[in-house]
């Protein structure tokens, strides 16, 4: 890194705990595989912003190297009533073998693919206008849950 | 297993330096403010990656609180003859007097407000730079005012890890 380079700063925001339900798998369109997922239930928790997910829907393009690509809309209600619009778009990558079994919703190491999204708010209540001017980046991992279902957890972190 | 409130990780990928014809001014549309920003000349250097933008527009809007939300799509070519294409939306905020300046075009301190990126690649399967189809990075960006009073932007861009 150049010495006038100094490293992205950030910090955490707040940690997502999701279910989807079943996917709604529209099949291979010309531009990839296409399966649309819809959050059953979630939550959220972080110091400024806890609370949980109302509805959200994902319709996930797989492409042609195996990787997918999310673009996700959701509205939250905050612990204090607050409704929220949050949006990303996300990258999940990993060898052939790994995205066939993430495909399969098998458990796979976190390790073994890349889940990042880039996450943007729109908010009304003043309570939460900062959200609005914010860049906010998301590590995620992929979860299977005791009864089957998948899902996903995100560290969102704002970046300064 | 729980990674909670773990730092993120990220690390230097490029610097993007470029300089803007003068603004496509649409005006004031039920959006927002939207005015159209080109690109005339621009080079990205980094570790991994150096070269030049062949061509890159920005579909800018204003919103009513005076921010605004640039929407880019851009052509890298590097210096081994690579196309990239390179899409990013970002954000920029700061105190009304400092976003008015900066949309008369006078030099702010990038001190005075915030100006991030999220940036999204799009390489050939077979090319060499391959790998950055599934990299999301993020950009802090600055405003500078070049000599002869034409606007510029530089992006110092991160790969998340």
């Amino acid at each position: 890194m150049p010495p006038a380079v100094a490293p992205l700063e950030t910090s955490f925001l707040t940690h997502f705990v999701i279910e989807a339900m079943p996917g709604l798998e529209i099949g291979k369109p010309p531009a990839g595989w296409r399966r649309v997922d819809r959050i059953l239930k979630g939550t959220f928790e972080g110091p400024r912003l806890s609370g949980e997910i109302v509805t959200g829907t994902d319709p996930v393009l797989v492409m042609r190297d195996d990787s997918a690509r999310l673009d996700v809309r959701m509205v939250l209600r905050t612990t204090d009533d607050v409704l929220i619009q949050m949006t990303y778009d996300g990258i999940v990558a990993g060898s052939r073998d790994v995205m066939k079994r993430i495909g399969r919703r098998e458990a796979v190491d976190a390790s073994e693919y890349y889940l990042r999204t880039a996450v943007a708010f729109e908010a009304a209540d003043p309570r939460y206008e900062w959200l609005n001017g914010a860049l906010a980046v998301a590590t995620g991992r992929l979860l299977v849950f005791p009864n089957g279902a998948f899902g996903d957890h995100y560290n969102v972190y704002l970046v300064h | 297993m729980d990674d909670r409130q773990a730092p993120l990780a990220s690390e230097y990928l490029m610097t993007l330096d470029m300089q803007a014809m003068p603004g496509l001014d649409i005006g004031k549309t039920p959006r927002g403010w939207r005015r159209i920003d080109r690109i005339a000349q621009g080079t990205v250097e980094g570790p991994k990656l150096r070269g030049t933008v062949v061509t890159a527009t920005d579909h800018l809007l204003v919103h009513r609180d005076d921010s605004a939300h640039p929407d880019v799509r851009l052509v890298l070519e590097t210096d081994d003859g690579a196309l990239i294409q390179v899409t990013y939306k970002g954000v920029v905020t700061g105190p009304t007097e400092v976003m008015k300046a900066l949309g008369r075009r006078e030099d702010v301190s990038g001190e005075a407000y915030y100006m991030r990126n999220a940036l999204f690649f799009e390489v050939a399967m077979d090319s060499p730079y391959a790998w950055l189809n599934n990299v999301l990075a993020v950009g802090r960006g600055a405003v500078r005012i070049l000599d002869g009073g034409a606007f510029g932007v530089r992006y110092e861009v991160f790969r998340i890890l």
